[in-house]
Order: structure tokens, then sequence, then C-alpha cells
């Protein structure tokens, strides 16, 4: 089966880090973020990967060629216009078959991708943490997603999108049919919402080895934390 | 950056906080004042000078009072006069404050207070803060609902102690500036820093950002200014010497200053923002823009012509201010010539400066000193807000002109906010390059270096100019010859000089990596001990320092642990880094 990790974005709130670089090539302990993204996916058994890449992609290339990463395909987005863009850019790569979508600025564990391969129809990756409110809040019946709510004020649950997502290629019409929110974006999460309302997606609880980065206060603090341990495992 | 002490308690406050007040002078010394309570009402001192000066007639028994507020000025917003000194008081004369930071609204509530009929007296952001508590008690808040909505209401840095005549209590609180209280018997101190009361107690307190202390007669009590909850905390007990504590437990005020930096460069961005742009105005609108400076300004300016180049696509030029005659030759009208000094009392920067302006030119003086010559003499002015820099080689106020030029450079390209912004964020890597486990590891490359007579750095575009600020640090207080050279220019000569054992510090970035690791690579050829400074270890390294890469921002980032490796040098080759042999701190002689 084949993955995508979405890796366009400029990652604004990580400047100053982000200014020679692409979010995804951000060191955290001693490897950049796609580093161990890739080195999952291998792990859990795919070899087909496509990265959709837009700022800075010409630093992307020379670290995969340093690399030596082989069945990686590079997708342009264009112009950046959002997560459902950028799966969007990525229907030639996958064609008619299942697939996976991760975020580019976040670590998940090679259990959890394999976890991804394994399930059927459309699923997404959820797990607790203490702070739901500053995520995508996912709403479930059963295992059954409902709507997933980003942000809210009052969380009604502890539950959220790790954004580890499997797709069917009926994605692609739903990205068609979603409005650009303020400032133009497509949002995925509003695909997939649309997507729960007509059939069953399946939430299932990642594993462990769950990280996600935004500001460069996070990038830091994990990278000196984790220096010399992510590569230990 | 200025000075502060309140006293409050059974003594007289008027005398006690005198002396410690003398302390604080470091902090800044172009004006002081007093605001004392007593029986009779609010007795006001304030002139211009240093506290020795301003206090020398002042009859601490004829004015004692138990609670009292003084401050030693560094100017930031409104010259050096006897109505911008601090006290400043309320309309009505019953409140009154000291203030260490910026008000960054300032110039909008003076408006909204004029509007409302209030008068103003002098020329600063903090007077906007007294007047601004009178109007929330005139709309019927006590003085401490009233103070708390006050910090409400601005914004920007502060450290503030204020008193009210018909309310025996002292106020204080803070954000991103220091504040600390001292707890003796039955009396309570609140100063900048520890030693203007380590004299009578070695309690002390510490706040935190965003909190207030309420101090009366039944103790002190400490708030979080954000949730409105009560803090509880044990004080801390210090035993420094007087000595000690003046560099703030430092051995010297070179470590204080390079560490000092995470604040410093935060402040060197309290800018108002249509000054810096219509600075930007002046430059894009100029034939030539040229930077004047000496020494380790000068190497900022360099840093600056790079930065332009980058973020503003436009070309400037540095001159060195001694060689500035032997140049001018091109100046005239159209050109805009830019003068980058600390001190702002500089020679060899100030002649430049009128000689520029008798050929027509425009100028603009970027100084740490308020009101200092080259500050009066150019026709427009930006403050690095450094504070005062005491160690004779210049490091903080090295890092907030770097700072101040991006954003000016910002500016230029119309992204002023983006260029703020990028450099708030970068201060999260300044905490990590000024850390204990850094500056630990740097020791050890210090270790290393310490025997050898000489040291090269190398680096690419922005990296070179850290190369050359880098070397003249390290030639300054350890006195290692040092020298520094673009990477791919020792081919054409110096390579000559490295054999084996021959220290090379090498600068990388992100942009420049390949180049310049070959450019190491040929030195190790030659037996050179490659010390990598950048964002990836290389196999070419012998040892690695690491700094985050930061694009243009590495100029601020990569100079820190030079600083830090200089210092450590001097110190094992048994230097006073604080005075360095032959140097003097403000060099206004040709």
């Amino acid at each position: 089966m084949k993955a995508v990790i979405l890796a366009a974005g400029m990652g604004r709130r990580a400047a100053p880090l982000t200014e020679s670089i692409p979010k995804v090539l951000i060191n955290i302990g001693q490897k950049p973020l796609l580093w161990y993204l890739v080195t999952a996916l291998k792990k859990a058994g795919t070899d087909e990967i496509g990265i959709v890449v837009g700022y800075k992609k010409e630093k992307i290339m020379e670290f995969l060629k340093k690399e030596n990463f082989s069945g990686i395909t590079l997708i342009e987005q264009g112009e950046l216009r959002g997560t459902a863009h950028a799966v969007a850019a990525a229907e030639k790569f996958v064609g008619r078959e299942s697939f996976v979508v991760l975020m580019g600025d976040s670590l998940y564990s090679t259990v959890d991708i394999g976890r991804a391969f394994a399930e059927t129809g459309t699923a997404i990756g959820v797990t607790e943490v203490s702070n739901p409110q500053e995520y995508g809040v996912v709403i479930t019946e059963g295992d059954k997603l409902k709507a997933i709510i980003e942000k809210p004020a009052n969380p009604p649950t502890n539950l959220i999108n790790t954004a580890l997502y499997r797709f069917e290629s009926n994605i692609f019409e739903e990205i068609e049919s979603i409005v650009p929110i303020d400032g133009g974006e497509l949002s995925l999460v509003e695909a997939v919402n649309r997507l729960a309302a007509k059939q069953y997606v399946k939430t299932f609880k990642i594993s462990s080895g769950w990280m996600d980065f935004d500001s460069i206060e996070e990038f830091l603090d994990a990278d000196v934390k984790l220096a010399g341990k992510l590569m230990g495992e | 950056m200025c000075g502060i002490i309140g006293y409050f308690g059974d003594r007289n406050g008027s005398e006690i906080a005198l002396e410690g007040i003398k302390k604080l002078e470091y902090r800044g010394y172009d004006s002081a004042g007093v605001a004392i309570k007593n029986d009779s009402g609010l007795v006001i001192h304030k002139d211009i000078g240093g506290v020795e000066k301003v206090f020398s007639g002042f009859d601490t028994q004829k004015f004692a009072g138990n609670i009292a507020l003084y401050h030693t000025r560094w100017a930031t917003h409104g010259g050096v006069t006897k109505e911008n000194a601090h006290p400043h008081l309320s309309n009505d004369k019953k409140i009154a404050v000291v203030h260490n930071g910026i008000v960054e609204n300032y110039q909008e509530l003076r408006s909204f207070l004029q509007s409302k009929g209030y008068k103003f007296s002098s020329q600063t952001d903090t007077e906007t803060i007294p007047i601004l508590i009178q109007y929330f008690m005139d709309q019927g808040l006590d003085f401490l609902k009233a103070f708390k909505q006050t910090l409400k209401t601005i914004d920007g840095t502060y450290a503030i102690l204020a008193l009210h005549e018909d309310y025996h209590m002292l106020l204080a609180a803070r954000k991103d500036s220091p504040l600390v209280i001292g707890i003796g018997d039955k009396e309570y101190f609140i100063a900048s820093d520890i030693p203007a009361f380590l004299d009578h107690t070695k309690k002390v307190l510490f706040f935190r950002d965003n909190e207030m202390a309420i101090v009366d007669k039944g103790g002190v009590k400490l708030e979080n200014l954000l949730t409105a909850e009560v803090v509880d905390r044990e004080p801390d007990i210090i035993d420094w010497s007087p000595e000690q504590a003046k560099k703030g437990n430092f051995d010297h005020f070179t470590i204080k200053e390079i560490l000092e930096q995470v604040d410093t460069v935060k402040r060197s961005l309290l800018q108002n923002k249509q000054k810096v742009e219509n600075i930007a105005k002046l430059i894009r609108k100029a034939e030539n823009v040229v930077f004047v400076a000496c020494g380790t300004a000068s190497y900022a300016c360099r840093h600056a012509n790079y930065i332009f180049a980058k973020v503003a696509k436009m070309n400037t030029t540095t001159i060195t201010g001694s060689e500035f005659m032997n140049y001018a030759d091109f100046i005239n009208e159209k050109t805009l010539v830019i003068a980058v000094s600390q001190s702002g009392e500089t020679m060899d920067t100030l002649l430049p400066i009128k000689m520029a302006k008798e050929r027509g030119a425009e100028t603009v003086a970027i100084v740490n000193v308020m009101g200092s010559t080259i500050m009066r003499e150019a026709d427009h002015s930006l403050l690095t807000n450094a504070g005062p820099e005491i160690s004779v080689v210049s490091t903080k106020a090295f890092t907030a002109q770097v700072s101040l030029l991006t954003l000016l450079a910002y500016a230029v390209a119309g992204k002023y906010d983006d260029g703020k912004e990028k450099l708030q964020n970068l201060i999260y890597i300044l905490y990590h390059l000024t850390s204990g486990a850094a500056r630990e590891y740097t020791k050890k490359v210090a270790e290393l270096l310490k025997n050898k007579e000489h040291i090269y750095l190398i680096g690419r575009g922005l990296q070179y100019t850290t190369a050359m600020e880098a070397a003249l640090k390290i030639k300054e207080i350890s006195y290692i010859h040092a020298e520094a050279y673009p990477g791919g220019e020792l081919k054409h000569g110096t390579i000559a000089l490295i054999e084996k054992g021959t220290p090379c510090i090498v600068f990388v970035s992100e942009d420049t990596e390949k180049e310049i690791i070959s450019n190491a690579t040929e030195l190790k050829a030659r037996g050179a001990i490659i010390i990598g400074v950048g964002p990836k270890n290389n196999e070419v390294f012998d040892h690695w320092i690491r700094v985050w890469d930061a694009g243009i921002f590495n100029s601020i980032s990569q100079i820190i642990p030079m600083q830090v490796l200089a210092y450590q040098l001097a110190i094992l080759r048994g230097c006073n880094p604080d005075r360095p042999r032959n140097l003097a701190k403000s060099v206004t002689v040709k």
C-alpha cells in the first residue's frame, strides 16, 4: 500500500528554524523529522512513499539523495492551499487504491503506522491528551467517527485526531466538494467530516510514540530532550 | 534599563533606600529621583545626573518617611531632562510611580488620557502609568484595583513600584524586567537587583513575570496577574557577598552581559514602529546607504550589508569610522549615512557624521546611550535598548545592534512585523545557547585552544562576518592571535600558514554547508584541528559546537558560543575579561 507524507508547509510558527529548510527537515534528537517518518514507514512495510512538497523542496531532494532512500516519489503541491489540497495533489500517485496519509510535522511509531495499513475502509488514528482544546477533538459512537471539531473552547472529550489516516479513493470526491475556509485553505478535516456523515469511518487508538510539533519552542525542547534517545531506540 | 528600589517598614526609608539605589547605578545614571510618603504627604525630589549628584544636598532626616521609592534612569523614551526623571506623578499629585521597562502603547494611552482632560508634563512612556491609575480611581476604583486595571491596559515590559498618598501600602509588578523582594524584620525592599538591599536582608522572594506584590502592615502578598490567584512561594536565602552580587553572582561582567542577551535582544525590538518605518523610507529613497562604525559595531554593520542584500535586495556599504575621511568623496545630499555606536561617543564615528552633514547627507544614529553626542548630532536616531554595558568588550550591545539592523532591513522590505516575529522567536534558540550545559561544553573546547598562538576562523556570507566578530572577541580578551577569512579566500594565500595542530573554527549554515565543508576539508588535509559551529555534525569536525540554523538570524545566534569561548579562554589564560589590556570602553579620541 502507498503512503503519503504531507511536507509542503512553511512552518511559520517554527521560524526562524525554517528560514533555510522546510519544517520536516528540522532535527529532533539527531535526525530530521522526515527521516523518522520515512524510516518508520519502511519498517511498517511500504516501499511506495509519496512526499507532497512545496516550501524549500530542493532541500528535501538534497536530503533524500544524501540518505539514499529508495521508493520515494516527490509530489509538488504548487500553491499551498491547505491539507486537503495537499492530499488532492497526490491523487495521481495513489491512483484508485487505498492509501495512508501522515503529517510531516508529527512523529508516529512503526506499530501505529502498521495498524493504519492493516485497517480496512477509511480509518483515523486518535489518542487522548490533556490539552484537547489545542487539537481537533474527535466525537465518536463506539469506534465510529461522528465528527472532528477543530480546537473547541470546551472540548467534550480528551480524544483527538493525530492525523494518521487510511483513505480510500472516495476521499478525493469529498475534497472536491469542500469549500475554502478563511484565507482560501482547504481543510482535510472538513473532507473527513463529510465522509463520516455518509459512511462508517473507523477510529483506532494509537499506542504510543506520537508527537506533534508546531512552535519553535516545541521543536527545540523536544530536540534537546531527545538528543541521542530517538536514535537509540 | 533603569534601577529601582522601594522601601516599606518602620525605619526611615528615605535614608535606607538611598544607600540601595547607589548600588543600582550600574543600571543607569543619567538622572535620579525619589518619592517619600510621610505624615505630611508626598515628598518628591528628582534631577538629571548620577545618584551622588542628585542627592548630594538632600536631607534624608528632614524628608524621612516609612515608604520610599528611588529610581536611577537610563533614558529610552524622552531625553535626559528633569521633567523626564522618575518618579512620575498623577495629575492630583497623590500617586507616584517609578518604572523600569517600556510601555509600548503609551502614545495611544497618552492621547486617550489627554482627550479626557489629563495633563502630561514629560515626554516619557512612564508618565502614562500614574495618570492611568488616577483615571481608573476617578472612575471609582480604589488604588489597588486601579493599579491592576492599569497593568491590564498597558502593553510592554515593566518593573513598576507605585505608592499613593492616602494608602499605607506599596504596590509592585513585573513583566520582562527584573524585580525582587527582600524580606527583613517587619520591613520590605523591592528592587531591580539584590545588591540594593543585601546589607539589610539575605531573605529574597523572586517575582516571576505577570506577578504583582502588595506590601502593607499585614506583610507581603504575591498575586498572579493573569489568574488573579494568590501565589504562595517560599523565600530563598542568598549567600552572596555584596561584591559578587553586583555582578549577579557571576565572576565578571563579561559573562553576565553575555547571558543577558536573551533579554537584550528582546528589548532591542521594543521600537516605535512608525519611527523605524520612517527611517526605512529614507533608506529606500537614498542613492547610497553607508554604514559607519568602529570595532564590534562595524561588524554589526557588515552583517547588515548581507542582511539588507538578502532581505531588502539593497546594496549598502560599511566604512570603518577612522577611514571615512579617506573614502568619503562620493558622499552628497543623496547619501544616507547610518552611524552605529554603543556609547554614541566614539570620536571616529562622530566625525564622519559631522562631515556627512556638511556634505548635505542625511544621517541616522543607532546607539545605546540616550542623549549621547552621536545621537544628538544625527538627524534621526534609534536606541538599541541593551542597557549599560560595563564590560569593555561588547557582547550584548552587538547582538542588540544586529537585531535592530535586521528589523530595519525587514522594514525596508515592507515586512516589519514578519521580521519582529522571527527575531522574537529567535530568543528560544538563545535560551538554549546560553544554558549552563552549552557553556560547559564550550569550556571543554577552550581547554583545547588555551595554549595555541593562532586561531583561524572561516565562514561564508553571514558566517564570514560572524567569524570576524568572533576573532575580535578572542583577540580582545584572551590575547590569542585570531584571524577571520571568507571560506573561499584562504586558498589565495593564508592557507600557507596552516600546519599540523593549527586550530580552525568553521562557521556553517544550511545554505553554505557544501562549500564551507569543502574548505574545512582543505584545511584538515594540512593538519588543522577543525572546530565546527553550525546545525549539523560532520566527519571533518574534530569538535562540534551546535547552533541551530536560523538563516540570516545566524548572525545573532552563532556569535554567542564564540563570546563564551573567548571568555573561557581569557579565564584559562589568567586574563581579566572585564578589563582587557590597552583598551578603553568608549574611545573618544581620534
